[in-house]
């Protein structure tokens, strides 16, 4: 498959005198694919993404996006087939109503008007926010913002999609709303995806999930491996999913568990296995 | 929860809120201008007239042009007493040192209580009827001209609409920072000018490191959207002159050639 | 101190075409010494109960008893700012609401408002430092260069430098990560025991609900809709998921289990309590081999 997304030896300092919030990071994301990037605040994750869509002025390493190399020169060719979606659903709103919002990006791009009210109502039926397109922020819960700025970006028709920690201010309902849509955007669309977080819970559907801990990555892998290395993940401050944890507690009560790793049904089964099948 | 809808702007669908804001914003500078030189009660009842029938058209309620009003009632109350007090001309009825009760006087202040209002009721209209954002875009067409003379008028309609989407946000988050600092022992009620201005502090403080760092994240989110300033940007809010805009233009300008027909003829 | 509400109301923008009601008659208390967890989706009324605590706002209607102070529509503004000493709030992202040009400063702030001497606030600001664990280096340092967990545990000194006896926190873990959420956690949980403070917490973190609450109040539409310890609670957890609310992972866990053939009591709220369910079937299992 081929790599959407290539960064090699990135190392970035936000000052001279401060700690590098990035050393020698590299990594490569297969297009189509679904890629977490978990670590705890500060790990220096949201640089990494900023990074990617050329929002910092890095010095050290590489960072190719759909084959081109982000350089100065290319800078709004690559910020092209990215979309991002950033941490505070009101700091990102631009429009005055939700249709213009979307209209935003469609804008810079000098798309015409006829094109551009076409794109932006199948952006927002996407999202199922067209009943809403005539309302205001304030009007709008975060989850509801959170969906119209995907809708801003799915209406520029991005190859990527950063979620740079994009869920972190929103209640369960928001959250689950923001990960229903990625889901569904990418089994129709096909987008790769790139999601920032410190939630785990966040990453079980992921093809591949980078850990990140001051700057470097720590550990690389589908996320029943990862969720497995439940002692390096709690090291890092990061959570253990449940099944994980019980499994933990079941042995401190002198119980013989597995060591593969099971998800929660898996857990239910073969609690059932060993406890309930005649 | 409790938000003022800012601009008082009343949503809904009439002949008034589908016309382009451009007509609105001219005709309305036009009716107040014209409304100057009217002086006599024909030009008042047929601009009374005009004004009813645009109100009308526009199918919101007449309280809240009552309301519109009455925040403005002393000054029109104050400035009616003066005109009675210090008028002069006419019939004299009552005269003592320098204040004279004139029948000129009294018509200047009913002149002025009839102009006052109808100047509110048309400005009224006009914010209750379109939205600060339609608003903001007709003063960006109208000034569109002034981009030959370099001036950036895209830029700066762009920092308004902005303003105008913040202004909201803003005064929840005024609300949050007093009553977190209300909570911590602030009585904001109390004191005399020195004390009242100190407690401002612990607000504006937050507020401003509030819009800072929202004003980098807005900034970081348009150029990750592929802003790169006005040049070259296409619109999706698109203003529109429709027939309704013709007729409403033909029914001022009919009224300005009455007025000054009357007035200089 | 207990805070008792008695058929409490509240309109905001009465008479308005904005008019809302976002209390509708509660009557509940919130007792003495306890930790009580407030759930709800956004815009249930939860911010709304939570400011009628501090007397911040005053009900359109029925009784708000801080302690034995009866708060009603006609409770004069003048006598509300004591009770704000007794009654500390923690608001949503609390860090917004520094403004001093130092640490120390900023923790005094409250203490000063209430009367302290400079001196004797300067004093509680070193002592609360202590309290939420941060180093004593920082006080000269401005609380704007801080990292945004540090900030957090400052503004959150800040309100309990009010030295209250009711603690109310307005989901002091949002945005934090799983550690920092955790540390957080465990140090309200020790401030209550320490200090003997009643704790009110406003949570989406059911885990939280379960680990620390011995009260569980659920709003919707203004209204509570069922309260009671937290193993009441959660014992429906169809009702919850009804309602959207989450379940604490062992309870969803152990419901899933009851759906496979295994039979509980009661479901457990905690990972200790489920294993040790499980536990015990793995025993009586060997028994029966036996």
């Amino acid at each position: 498959m081929n790599n959407v997304i290539k960064v090699t030896n990135l190392t970035y300092a936000y000052s001279p005198d401060t700690p590098a919030a990035l050393k020698d990071v590299s990594f490569s994301i297969p297009e189509g694919s679904w890629v977490a990037i978990v670590g705890h605040n500060g790990s220096g994750k949201s640089t990494l993404a900023h990074a990617i869509d050329g929002l910092l002025d890095f010095k050290e390493g590489h960072i190719w996006v759909d084959g081109i190399a982000l350089t100065e020169e290319n800078l709004w060719q690559v910020r092209s087939r990215i979309g991002m979606i950033f941490q505070n659903p009101d700091n990102q709103f631009v429009g005055s109503t939700v249709e213009d919002d979307v209209a935003f990006g469609l804008e810079n791009l000098a798309v015409p008007h006829e094109e551009m009210m076409m794109r932006v109502t199948e952006a927002l039926e996407q999202v199922q926010m067209n009943d809403f397109r005539k309302k205001q922020p304030e009007q709008l819960s975060g989850g509801q913002k959170q969906r119209v700025a995907l809708a801003g970006v799915i209406a520029m028709q991005p190859k990527i999609i950063i979620l740079d920690e994009a869920t972190s201010m929103l209640d369960p309902i928001g959250r689950r709303e923001i990960l229903d849509v990625i889901k569904r955007l990418r089994e129709r669309l096909g987008i790769t995806v790139l999601s920032i977080t410190h939630e785990m819970d966040e990453t079980t559907g992921a093809d591949q999930i980078i850990v990140l801990n001051d700057g470097q990555i720590v550990e690389t892998g589908t996320p029943d491996r990862i969720y497995a290395k439940s002692e390096v993940l709690k090291k890092l401050g990061l959570d253990v999913p449940y099944p994980q944890r019980l499994k933990q507690a079941l042995m401190q009560r002198q119980i013989t568990v597995p060591e593969t790793y099971f998800n929660e049904e898996g857990m239910v089964t073969w609690l059932w296995q060993s406890l309930l099948k005649k | 929860m409790n938000k003022l809808l800012f601009g008082r702007y009343i949503p809904q669908e009439s002949f008034v809120h589908r016309m382009d804001p451009r007509a609105k914003l001219v005709l309305s500078f036009l009716y107040v201008i014209i409304i100057f030189f009217a002086n006599n009660w024909w030009i008042y009842a047929l601009m009374a007239i005009v004004a009813l029938l645009s109100i009308w058209a526009s199918k919101i309620k007449p309280k809240l042009f009552v309301e519109g009003v009455m925040p403005l009632i002393w000054i029109i109350v104050f400035t009616m007493v003066i005109q009675i007090f210090f008028g002069t001309g006419g019939q004299m009825y009552w005269h003592w040192g320098i204040f004279s009760i004139t029948s000129l006087g009294i018509l200047n202040a009913a002149y002025i209580f009839v102009r006052f209002t109808l100047i509110i009721l048309i400005s009224t209209l006009l914010t209750l009827s379109t939205s600060p954002i339609q608003l903001s875009d007709a003063i960006e067409s109208l000034l569109r001209p002034l981009t030959k003379l370099h001036f950036p008028v895209y830029e700066v309609a762009l920092m308004l609409s902005i303003a105008l989407r913040f202004v909201p946000t803003l005064m929840d988050e005024t609300e949050t920072i007093m009553n977190a600092q209300r909570a911590r022992g602030v009585d904001f009620g109390t004191g005399n000018l020195f004390t009242r201005i100190k407690k401002i502090i612990p607000i504006l403080i937050p507020l401003f490191v509030s819009a800072f760092n929202r004003a980098e994240d807005l900034a970081t989110a348009m150029e990750a959207r592929g802003y790169q300033g006005g040049n070259g940007r296409t619109k999706y809010r698109l203003l529109k002159w429709g027939i309704r805009d013709s007729i409403a233009t033909l029914v001022y300008l009919l009224m300005a050639v009455i007025v000054l027909a009357i007035r200089f003829l | 101190m207990a805070i008792t509400f008695k058929e409490v109301s509240y309109i905001y923008q009465p008479d308005t075409p904005f008019e809302f009601q976002a209390l509708q008659k509660i009557t509940t208390q919130i007792k003495d010494e306890s930790f009580t967890a407030l759930i709800g989706h956004t815009g249930s009324g939860k911010s709304t109960f939570l400011q009628h605590l501090d007397a911040l706002l005053k009900p359109t209607s029925g009784t708000v008893l801080i302690g034995d102070t009866a708060i009603t529509h006609e409770t004069s503004n003048k006598h509300l700012r004591l009770l704000r000493k007794r009654v500390g709030i923690v608001f949503q992202f609390p860090e917004k609401q520094l403004f001093a040009d130092t640490v120390e400063k900023d923790i005094a702030f409250g203490p000063e408002n209430f009367g302290s001497s400079p001196e004797q606030a300067a004093q509680i600001a070193r002592q609360m430092l202590k309290l939420v664990k941060l180093p004593e280096d920082i006080l000269n340092r401005s609380p704007f260069e801080l990292s945004g967990g540090q900030m957090r545990r400052v503004a959150i000194a800040g309100v309990l430098a009010l030295q209250p006896e009711v603690l109310v926190l307005d989901e002091p873990t949002a945005g934090l990560d799983p550690k920092g959420r955790q540390e957080m956690m465990h140090l309200f949980a020790e401030l209550q025991k320490r200090e003997h403070l009643t704790i009110v917490l406003v949570t989406h973190q059911m885990e939280d609900v379960a680990n620390y609450a011995d009260q569980v109040i659920v709003m919707e539409h203004g209204k509570i809709v069922k309260e009671g310890t937290p193993r009441y609670v959660f014992a429906d957890v169809k009702w919850l998921r009804d309602k959207q609310l989450d379940v604490p992972a062992s309870t969803e866990f152990a419901f899933e289990m009851q759906k496979r053939g295994f039979l509980f009591d009661q479901l457990p709220l905690t990972e200790a309590e489920l294993a040790d369910d499980i536990a015990d079937m793995f025993k009586a299992r060997g028994k029966r081999n036996e």
